[in-house]
């Protein structure tokens, strides 16, 4: 059923080939990739796309196709642990606060408003600032500015089914306060979770990369499309090709899953159409 | 109610919200603090560089406070930020922070200002043509503009605009700062893309439920001029929620405002804010994110305090 609602939306159905086809190139990238991505050779060092290097080489000689294959792998890790992650977090929180309101409650949306009181990035740059410039500092600061807008919606879809007869049927039986969370209020949760949590992966590849770019995330000499790009920066009057590559890989895959969670959001939720 | 009461309910609610702001920028400013005093480093070697002496170091961890007890450091923290407004002087500029701000916040100031007009205006008119003339070339031209505007990180962006503007076509300097308009063009745009594609998929889908209302028919049935219906009926309703998310918008906009400022070289607050976490300059980095903090609250209130004016039913709580 849902599939063959989810099929009918020509967009999304290529969002979803382009996002397979560039996942394969992440998990395979160590049998497709034709050079060492880490490699340095100084002779070949800043070449043109040509019939050795299919996207050219960078400042220090290595390869930016294999470069670019093995970034791949990084992104989806990257996008994936901060939504995981922020997704149990910011579902926990959430139910837990809507379900049994009151103190608990309180206490845990006023963390989110003040969390959210920062703009999203500068927590992130505050977070990197303090904890240090590194690719896991990074994941886990996008991971703390992700978790609010994950908890709020939760809370208030929570606070809506609370309500709801079944529930209390439930409660009538004597099910325990977990027990209804978890086998009633959280399979309720996945369709908003879903189109959330997809969009969500666009967004924080897009800010670990842009941390990456701005030195705060990934470090020489990781293979990360952001940190690539920065690299490729000083070179954009000789070789354009450096900077333009891994932003258009970058571009591509952030389109494919926004054209995905687009398809999601149509298909699990045809309201907000 | 009458008017005055009115205007007295209106005053008191005003006051209760700065009163939250103060008490945010409270919390922000102790946690800020703590966050940033338990950071390795010790921002005197930093200062001074390995081969400062022992006694230097000592001297100037004296003068800078830093051999107090935390506690004590957080009170004279505390009252020099809320008594005097003084921010504390930066570690590696060697400039009171308050002054690094104001040169540099007017700047960024003017790039956001003109990014959201421009993001604002152009987005309002793409979503309310694509949504009046739904399935038509320009509604599809809109559908494709907003996913790549949602989909482009704005540092690429940023790069294309400079190879292609300024390194192939020569039009617009690729970077720096107080030439004349030709300086903003580039950034403003790099800037506006992201919260224009934003406001354009919001603005159409407002626009497309509001054209479908009850009272738009009724617009027409009494034979209004379909240019006067879209236009002085449908178009306000369809503005409220765009202007309610500016507030929103606003701090995706300063986050590519770090981006965007690095990638041109533009004097700015997010600029400033970048190289004082490269260069670990804690105070300044605590100046920067309480100054952000404080304009991010202030614009939040003046919308919610100005959206009335546009839409009478929604009233704010007082």
């Amino acid at each position: 059923m849902f599939w063959k609602r989810f099929k009918r939306n020509k967009s999304a159905i290529l969002g979803l080939v382009i996002c397979i086809l560039l996942l394969f190139i992440a998990i395979f990238s160590p049998l497709i990739s034709p050079y060492d991505p880490y490699e340095q050779n100084l002779i070949e060092k800043l070449q043109s796309p040509n019939s050795n290097h299919k996207l050219g080489t960078d400042a220090y000689g290595r390869d930016m196709l294999s470069r670019i294959f093995y970034g791949a792998g990084i992104t989806f890790l990257a996008g994936f642990l901060v939504i995981i992650l922020a997704l149990l977090i910011g579902t926990t929180l959430g139910v837990v606060s809507g379900y049994w309101g009151g103190l608990f409650d309180t206490i845990i949306m006023r963390s989110m408003d003040f969390l959210l009181a920062f703009p999203y990035f500068f927590l992130a740059i505050l977070i990197v600032a303090i904890l240090g410039p590194s690719l896991t500092n990074a994941i886990i600061a996008i991971t703390i500015g992700s978790i609010p807008q994950f908890a709020r919606v939760v809370r208030s879809t929570t606070l809506g089914l609370k309500e709801l007869p079944y529930i209390e049927a439930s409660k009538a039986m004597g099910s325990s306060d977990i027990r209804i969370m978890w086998e009633h209020i959280i399979p309720n949760l996945i369709g908003p979770i879903i189109v959330l949590g997809t969009v969500g992966i666009a967004q924080s590849i897009i800010q670990v990369a842009t941390l990456s770019f701005l030195g705060m995330g990934a470090q020489p000499p990781i293979a990360e499309w952001g940190l690539m790009l920065s690299e490729g920066r000083n070179y954009i009057f000789s070789h354009p090709h450096l900077t333009m590559v891994p932003g258009i890989f970058l571009s591509i895959l952030v389109l494919s899953i926004n054209l995905i969670g687009d398809g999601l959001r149509d298909t699990l939720d045809p309201r907000l159409k | 109610m009458n008017k005055k009461k009115k205007q007295f309910n209106f005053l008191f609610y005003v006051i209760k919200r700065l009163l939250m702001i103060v008490l945010l920028f409270f919390l922000i400013s102790t946690a800020v603090f703590f966050m940033l005093s338990f950071t390795p480093g010790d921002p005197v070697i930093l200062m001074l560089g390995l081969e400062a002496s022992t006694e230097q170091v000592e001297e100037l961890r004296e003068e800078l406070g830093l051999n107090d007890p935390l506690l004590v450091q957080y009170w004279n923290f505390m009252k020099d930020t809320f008594l005097k407004g003084d921010l504390g002087y930066s570690y590696r500029l060697r400039t009171p922070v308050i002054n690094e701000i104001a040169r540099t916040l007017p700047v960024s100031a003017s790039l956001a200002i003109l990014a959201i007009i421009v993001s604002s205006f152009i987005a309002i008119f793409l979503g309310t043509f694509s949504a009046i003339k739904q399935y038509s070339f320009l509604d599809e031209f809109t559908k494709v503009f907003v996913l790549a505007g949602v989909s482009m990180p704005s540092f690429w962006l940023g790069l294309m605009l400079i190879l292609i503007f300024s390194v192939k076509l020569g039009l617009f300097p690729a970077g720096g700062w107080g030439g004349g308009w030709k300086y903003y063009v580039l950034p403003v745009l790099a800037l506006a893309t992201n919260p224009l594609a934003v406001t354009a998929r919001l603005s159409r889908s407002t626009m497309l439920e509001v054209i479908r209302q009850d009272f738009i028919i009724t617009c027409r049935a009494k034979g209004l001029h379909e240019s006067s219906v879209i236009f002085k009926h449908a178009l306000r309703n369809a503005a409220i929620p765009v202007y309610t998310l500016i507030g929103l918008r606003f701090g995706n906009l300063l986050t590519g405002a770090v981006v965007t400022e690095t990638i041109f070289g533009i004097p700015g607050l997010g600029r400033l804010t970048i190289s004082a976490v490269y260069s670990r300059d804690y105070v300044l980095i605590r100046g920067c994110i309480l100054t952000i903090a404080l304009i991010f609250a202030i614009i939040n209130l003046i919308v919610d305090l100005t959206c009335p004016l546009l839409d009478p039913r929604t009233k704010p709580n007082y």
